[in-house]
């Protein structure tokens, strides 16, 4: 399957999804003109990834896998904030199918900003996956 | 069933028509300003502030938004103030773009103005909404401004769960936001014309630390 790049704008985030490197990172500003249309190829990419990766595990007894992915914005606009909540239930939903597929999210923010580090918490608590938050020092 | 007599309905007819007229003689500025004359604080034009008045669309959007970002950046505070001010300015600005009247070209057209001061930064933003949406929009800024905080946390969970995004592409919680983040009451203000309102809010966001 084919990386999913999709460089940042002033306004719009970056996203790097690797299946080679198992890296997956969405950061920056989220404000898109037209929110439904920027959020859907990762939508679709993220439910052809998981359901693949939920094949692998299920097929070869014995296999298992954490996938880790990386959040680091700087700020989302109210829309953008529903997106991320469908994308982060998307990923639970993905952690809860199987247990040999599990799903860690990790959710980095500025140690001084404390909306976006409560906007994580809200996430955590509204999708149900546990989050491990890493404050980044200046 | 349509309440309205003949004669309230050649009355609003002719109030729209005054309105339009009014919106296109006039500079854009000046019509606002005139607009909101009561809603507006009185404000030294010296003091820092970004305004803009008229068609907003996204270029427009976008630069107004980079210079009220350097002027928040400008105002000595803390950096949540900051990164809130531009937060409520964000929002407000979308919500003009999302929610506000077009007109027959299918443009929108809306007052914004951010204000700077020692103490706090203050968002006032103002559209033409459609009249009938004017109770609806009431009600929510009124039971922002009167529920506590947690009642308000709720009910922002209730809405992000629910999965359902306005006829508009919004989530629903660009208001709840706001008000969060502002952290003060919001103040409104409706002024009826035809058979369109504009609705103005203001939002303040004060700087906690220097």
């Amino acid at each position: 399957m084919e990386a999913l790049r999709i460089e940042a704008t002033e306004d719009t985030p970056g996203v790097h999804f690797d299946p080679q490197t198992e890296k997956f990172q969405i950061d920056g500003t989220s404000r898109p003109e037209h929110t439904g249309k920027f959020f859907a190829p990762i939508t679709s990419w993220l439910e052809q990834y998981l359901d693949t990766q939920y094949f692998i595990v299920s097929k070869f007894e014995g296999q298992s896998k954490t996938l880790r992915f990386e959040f680091e914005l700087e700020y989302f606009n109210s829309t953008s904030a529903k997106y991320f909540l469908d994308l982060i239930k998307q990923l639970k939903a993905g952690d809860a199918r199987t247990e040999s597929l599990s799903i860690e999210i990790v959710w980095k923010y500025n140690a001084m900003d404390e909306d976006i580090h409560e906007a994580g918490q809200e996430f955590e608590s509204m999708a149900g996956i546990p989050f491990t938050f890493q404050p980044i020092e200046d | 069933m349509n309440t309205h007599g003949k004669g309230t309905l050649f009355y609003e007819k002719f109030l729209s028509g005054l309105f339009s007229t009014f919106m296109y003689l006039k500079h854009p500025m000046e019509k606002w300003q005139e607009l909101l004359k009561d809603f507006i604080p009185s404000f030294d034009d010296s003091s820092p502030n970004r305004m803009h008045a008229g068609i907003l669309d996204r270029m427009t959007l976008n630069n107004f938004l980079k210079e009220a970002r350097e002027l928040i950046n400008a105002t000595p505070s803390d950096f949540l103030s900051r990164k809130r001010a531009f937060y409520v300015m964000v929002e407000c600005a979308e919500n003009i773009s999302r929610h506000g009247l077009t007109d027959e070209k299918g443009e929108t057209e809306g007052f914004l103005l951010l204000l700077s001061s020692n103490n706090a930064f203050k968002v006032i933003a103002a559209n033409a909404i459609a009249s009938d949406t004017r109770q609806a929009l009431e009600a929510r800024l009124d039971a922002l401004n009167q529920q506590d905080l947690e009642t308000i946390k709720n009910e922002y969970r209730k809405q992000m769960m629910s999965g359902e995004l306005t006829e508009k592409g919004g989530a629903g919680i660009g208001l709840f936001e706001i008000y969060m983040k502002s952290g003060n009451t919001l103040n409104y203000d409706f002024q009826e014309m035809g058979d369109r309102t504009v609705f103005a809010l203001t939002a303040r966001i004060d700087i906690e630390q220097q």
